[in-house]
């Protein structure tokens, strides 16, 4: 096990630098944040001064080197939009979609698995074809649409929930749902093909064959097998979530860190992007390194 | 007798009714204690600093709320006397510019506003931490020395004449406003940016509002200024509540569900919120859409071609666009897109204007044959047409598609490139510019500038690396930065002369000659002029009175509260 956490943790700083090297030069192949922000009657002088305030004079080699170097000290930089350090400006919003994640993802879950338990056992059945057409309408429905749709029938129509902003759990249900219904459709169908393959196993048959109820059969020997494929799906997916909730943040007008790196793009700035992609990646990896050590938890042929 | 009583009676109470008139007109009208919280819905923050000198002037309906500009405008867009300044005069040179303060205007802390605060004020805006903005950029260029003459007056001495100067001060054109020059010095810290760190977390400024907290990247909330010196803009709202939401359909929904009472809009947004019964406020002629020929004085371009340029106007059916992009939103409202009379960046409020001026007519036979007569159709080559959007206008998209539909139907060909504005400005900043053979365009959107001039200077005139000979023989810089003319040494003349001209008549007549004189040139085409539709919840706000050309003046002290505010 140690082993694996090792070589686990090199892959993972290996990848972290990979991702800041394409991050770093390929934001500023777009052009330089003074165009974004800069009147067009700025005079070329005070272009120039902007750049040199920020460090974009120099050589980009030089600039990579001065951010590395205050990445490893724990010092993301200062956006150069709202002139406050990164970290600063990532800390509470990361908290914010991460608390989104969470609840879109256990919703999501709180959803796909009797789901797919019940299209696995009735087969062919009403609740089967309920849990295909969640499957293939998570899958196709964009979550921008779904979004606005949710609002206008649960807050507009109906006043029942808030269509925007954070404070009271109310808050969380929209946004939440929008952000698990992808998750809701995959999970569904993983657990319904995982568990018709091993409710057709042999060691399910004789736990059949011994006598054992059927509701046991299902939870204890047929859906602890099952979920090892969902375990790995959702576990891609909760960072997935967190980088693509730029729609379901911006459409709720929720703080989090979506929102923060869609302006970052626009205005180009390069500290903040840098910083996000550099932090949503270390949550990816680590997400990733947690799905393997969970594998063991739950099939103990892979401890072994 | 009994004549004269009535006589008597009927004088005491005309009187009486005159009195009461008088005095309703001679008195600030008084309002009611202030209630109830303002939530408005803006699309974007810009830089979002407190510091008022870190941003530029997208930043005004931010940070703008607690502060006031050097020179007011009145609700046309017209600089007014009504201000801070409330006389720039000249001298007859025109590059002496004294500015007189009205006495009695306080800080939020109770400071009084004195001169020296006016130069602090022009001081700072010429630091470097000041870039990005519209005045500091001018005034770095512009301004030579300030000198205190006394309490309330202060004196500017530019490098040249500069007639776009006092438009500079207005928050039209410019950006600046009053730093407290007593306050600042008595912050925290050794260093300006020391200080300047602890006055943004304590900001102060003259304006109707107070700052109370922001949260970064989300929303700003003020509270309001009772001891604001303009009585008739106290504002009637207890606080004031400015939320960053850029997605048009969440700005609607949040009116709809009452999470905001005011925000901003699209055409097609206003036009449904109209309907549900929503109020919808139009702000007059915020920007121009104008179809600029990129890099057109290069000769390899094929727009260097005045019989291609005259001819890609030709083709095209503005009024038609205009009228499918911007359909009336109500009787009332009318339509946000107009075409104005004349040629480039003139209109409705600006300097020179001309309502009978002639306009460029839709004629596709007469663009067909200027097309073959310089070959053009017997050797076609593509053009790309930069389709992007700006705030000012977000049909841009919309405008480029509609553009190059015409102009395949009489031949030209062309190719759409989707991308953003800073794509564009990365070629247009680039020295020599960017753009590629055989030829670019795009629609940018100037603001409306009053000025006539100072639009003329940003959009046609030559850049700084570009010497004209006259530029050269008059050891002046027009200081250009989209070079939009495709005869730079005409538009730097045109424009060199009209910049020293100091009285308001005769810098009028030099906008219409410009105006006149570059008609003919086809240099650029003016697509629309467009109006920034807002709507509010009629319960919530039952008026309001923002500056009109320009979409940045919002003056959010003037919204009336509605019957259902508490």
């Amino acid at each position: 096990m140690w082993k694996l956490l090792v070589t686990r943790m090199v892959q993972a700083i290996f990848t972290l630098w990979v991702v800041s090297v394409v991050v770093f030069f390929s934001a500023r192949i777009t052009g330089s944040p003074e165009l974004a922000l800069m009147p067009p009657d700025a005079r070329p002088e005070d272009r120039a001064a902007f750049r040199a305030m920020y460090g974009l004079d120099r050589p980009l080699m030089v600039q990579y080197g001065r951010w590395l170097n205050r990445v490893l000290h724990g010092d993301l930089g200062q956006g150069i939009q709202h002139k406050v350090a990164v970290l600063e400006l990532i800390g509470p919003r990361l908290v914010n979609s991460l608390k989104l994640a969470t609840v879109g993802v256990s919703m999501a879950l709180a959803l796909s698995l009797p789901l797919g338990v019940l299209a696995a056992v009735k087969r062919g059945q009403f609740w089967d074809r309920i849990a295909m057409g969640i499957g293939l309408g998570g899958q196709s429905l964009p979550s921008f649409w779904l979004a606005l749709i949710l609002v206008l029938i649960f807050s507009v129509r109906l006043k029942l929930l808030p269509a925007t902003g954070m404070g009271t759990w109310k808050h969380y249900i929209l946004p939440g749902f929008t952000l698990g219904w992808f998750i809701t459709a995959g999970a569904t169908r993983l657990v319904r093909s995982g568990m018709l393959e091993v409710l057709d196993a042999e060691f399910v048959k004789l736990a059949r064959a011994k006598g054992v109820a059927e509701q046991w059969v299902i939870c204890k020997h047929a859906l602890r097998n099952a979920l090892i494929s969902v375990v790995t799906f959702v576990g891609f997916m909760f960072g997935i979530v967190i980088a693509s909730s730029i729609t379901t943040e911006t459409v709720f007008v929720w703080p989090g860190i979506g929102r923060l790196v869609f302006e970052a793009l626009l205005v180009r700035d390069f500290p903040l992007i840098q910083g996000i992609v550099l932090i949503w990646s270390a949550i990816i990896i680590f997400l990733n390194l947690l799905v393997d050590l969970a594998y063991g938890v739950l099939d103990p042929r892979i401890r072994v | 007798m009994r004549q004269s009583q009535w006589l008597l009676r009927a004088g005491v109470i005309v009187a009486v009714a005159l009195l009461a008139m008088v005095a309703h007109a001679a008195v600030p009208e008084v309002w009611a204690a202030p209630k109830g919280t303002l939530r408005v819905a803006v699309v974007n923050f810009d830089r979002e600093s407190t510091a008022q000198w870190l941003g530029a002037t997208p930043m005004l309906p931010y940070i703008g709320n607690m502060n006031d500009p050097f020179i007011a405008a009145d609700e046309n867009g017209q600089l007014s006397q009504q201000g801070l300044v409330t006389e720039w005069q000249a001298n007859p040179a025109g590059d002496v510019i004294t500015l007189t303060i009205r006495p009695g205007v306080k800080f939020h802390n109770g400071d009084e506003v004195t001169a020296e605060d006016i130069k602090f004020s022009i001081e700072t805006w010429q630091r470097p931490q000041a870039s990005v903005s519209v005045s500091g950029s001018a005034i770095r260029g512009a301004v030579k020395n300030v000198e205190v003459l006394s309490k309330y007056q202060v004196q500017v001495t530019l490098t040249s004449p500069n007639a776009i100067f006092p438009h500079l001060l207005s928050w039209v054109e410019g950006d600046i406003g009053v730093v407290p020059k007593r306050y600042f010095e008595s912050l925290p810290g050794n260093t300006f940016e020391e200080k300047e760190a602890a006055f943004i977390k304590a900001p102060l400024g003259t304006g109707p509002w107070k700052f109370v907290q922001r949260n970064i990247a989300t929303d700003i909330e003020f509270e309001a200024n009772l001891d604001y010196w303009d009585a008739q803009r106290v504002p009637q709202f207890a606080r004031l509540r400015v939320i960053k939401v850029p997605e048009v359909s969440t700005r609607m929904n949040m009116l709809r569900t009452g999470e905001v009472d005011l925000a901003v809009l699209d055409s097609d947004a206003a036009k449904t919120l109209d309907k549900e019964g929503l109020k919808v406020f139009a702000v007059r002629n915020v920007a121009h859409g104008l179809l600029v020929f990129y890099q057109c004085y290069d000769p390899r371009m094929l727009t260097n071609d005045i019989r291609f340029r005259k001819a890609a106007t030709l083709a095209i059916d503005r009024q038609a666009i205009v009228k499918a992009l911007f359909p009336p939103i109500s009787p009332t409202i009318g339509s946000l897109g107009a075409l104005s009379a004349g040629g480039p960046l003139t209109g409705p409020g600006v300097v020179g204007y001309d309502p009978n001026a002639p306009t460029y007519p839709y004629d596709p036979k007469e663009a067909k044959r200027l097309l073959k007569e310089m070959g053009y159709l017997d050797n076609p080559k593509t053009i790309t047409a930069n389709s992007f959007a700006f705030a000012s206008l977000p049909e841009g998209p919309k405008l480029i598609e509609a553009i190059v539909g015409y102009w395949e139907a009489v031949g030209i060909k062309v190719q759409i490139r989707q991308v953003d504005w800073p794509f564009v400005s990365k070629k247009m900043f680039a020295r020599p510019q960017g753009y590629e053979p055989p030829g670019e365009v795009g629609v940018q959107s100037p603001w409306y500038r009053p000025s006539g001039l100072n639009n003329f200077r940003v959009f046609a005139v030559s850049n700084p690396d570009l010497k004209t000979e006259v530029e050269k023989a008059r050891g002046l810089e027009a200081g250009g930065a989209v070079t939009g003319h495709c005869d730079l040494n005409k538009a730097d003349t045109l424009y060199l002369d009209a910049l020293g001209i100091m009285d308001p008549e005769k810098l009028a007549e030099a906008v219409r000659k410009i105006n006149r004189e570059t008609y003919e040139d086809y240099w650029s085409v003016p697509m629309v002029s467009r109006s920034e539709p807002w709507a509010a919840r009629p319960g919530m706000v039952a008026d309001w009175r923002p500056v009109h050309l320009g979409p940045v003046y919002m003056r959010f002290e003037t919204a009336v509260p509605g019957p259902e505010v508490k």
